[in-house]
């Protein structure tokens, strides 16, 4: 009798998805041959893909992006993140949490939301584009381990969000931490404290940096100054928003232009008609 | 120089001669005792075939393999010669060792 599995065609055929097209087609039609059941062709599956990941971790530049680019662009998402959820947070917490029919018909409410709002749309921009861009650079610099630097990303976020980071660098770079004195009502609210954060860092950094690093791809397809342009403009908007973390008297315009140059970079790549035809490669 | 695992491989593909691909070549390493992972076996051939040791190219599909393609496997000149030099190694190591049967 056949064991219950719930491994099934969809599935097996989504982990083959992780293979390149002759080495699915090798895979599969090897363990076809054999006559092995769903559950050992998904295993199979999974120990090619793994070794493949493994295999391309064996060169050094996967290991200088790690160091150089996608654990510094981590800590400084989950910094800047803190620090502008921090700031919205009171904002909303006045505007939608002491909101009551009273105070809804008074013109000095409706003038603080027609305030705070903009600043919450020019921060929800430069967050996209920042975490887009980091995305962007970390995939151009590795194409190869894409996989591997966005499942880094994903726990490497949870890591530092949650504090289990080495104390030297937690010093270095979280070294207040989040301040909620002066705040105590808001933050009292656990969505404010805690889940507000995280519903910022899944939605506006850890999905654009996946998008962004999707979007990489098209850097394999131009040569010589576009490419150059194509890696380079992310990364000196990066820089721009590591100046933001360290200089004192960052503000969400900055942010927001840096955000909105990203954004532009995404637009302009994501037309892939508008790269000449002479610069396309096999 | 090779590796165990790649003489191993190397041999087993010279064996098979024209009809050396993946399934093929699990199937004569299980018979002589070494069982070996896909995984394995597809990345070590990627690897042999990136030293220029061994040549791939996908081959037919037949229906005993829902219609999916082989991927056949050649050992080149600059293969044999490093398997012979493995072998030979091996030899000469061994030689008057308690565990050679005279």
């Amino acid at each position: 009798m056949t064991p219950m599995t719930f491994i099934n065609p969809k599935l097996l055929g989504w982990l083959a998805s992780f293979l390149n097209e002759n080495d699915r087609e090798t895979v599969l039609g090897d363990m076809a041959e054999e006559g092995a059941g769903y559950r050992a062709s998904a295993m199979a599956v999974c120990g090619l893909v793994l070794r493949k990941e493994v295999e391309r971790w064996r060169s050094i530049s996967p290991w200088l992006v790690l160091v150089l680019l996608l654990l510094p662009c981590v800590f400084l998402m989950v910094v800047v993140t803190n620090a502008v959820t921090d700031v919205n947070a009171i904002y909303l917490w006045m505007l939608v949490n002491n909101a009551d029919p009273d105070l809804l018909r008074q013109a000095g409410y409706w003038s603080n939301v027609k305030t705070c709002m903009p600043q919450l749309l020019l921060s929800v921009l430069a967050l996209v584009g920042w975490s887009w861009c980091s995305g962007f650079v970390i995939g151009a610099a590795c194409w190869r381990v894409r996989r591997s630097n966005l499942i880094l990303i994903g726990v490497l976020v949870i890591f530092v969000q949650l504090g289990w980071i080495p104390f030297p660098v937690q010093s270095v770079l979280l070294p207040h931490g989040r301040d909620f004195i002066g705040n105590a009502a808001v933050f009292r609210n656990v969505f404010y404290r805690d889940v507000f954060p995280w519903l910022v860092l899944l939605l506006l950094v850890v999905f654009p940096a996946a998008r962004g690093m999707n979007d990489a791809r098209c850097t394999g397809r131009v040569v010589g100054k576009e490419k150059f342009l194509m890696i380079t403009a992310p990364g000196v908007i990066l820089l721009a928003l590591v100046a933001q973390v360290f200089l004192p008297g960052s503000h969400s315009f900055s942010l927001f232009y840096c955000g909105a140059a990203g954004a532009v970079l995404h637009l302009i790549l994501r037309d892939r008609r508008q790269i000449p035809a002479r610069l396309q490669t096999s | 120089m090779v590796g165990e695992f790649e003489y191993l491989l190397l041999t087993a593909t010279a064996r098979l001669g024209e009809q050396a691909y993946g399934a093929a070549i699990r199937r004569l390493l299980a018979e002589v005792g070494r069982p070996v992972s896909i995984g394995a076996l597809y990345t070590t051939i990627d690897r042999l075939e990136k030293k220029g040791l061994v040549t791939t190219w996908m081959g037919e599909a037949t229906a005993e393999r829902g219609g999916r393609a082989k991927r056949m496997v050649r050992v080149t000149t600059e293969g044999l010669r490093e398997a012979e030099e493995f072998y030979s190694t091996i030899t000469m190591i061994s030689r008057d060792v308690s565990w050679i049967k005279r």
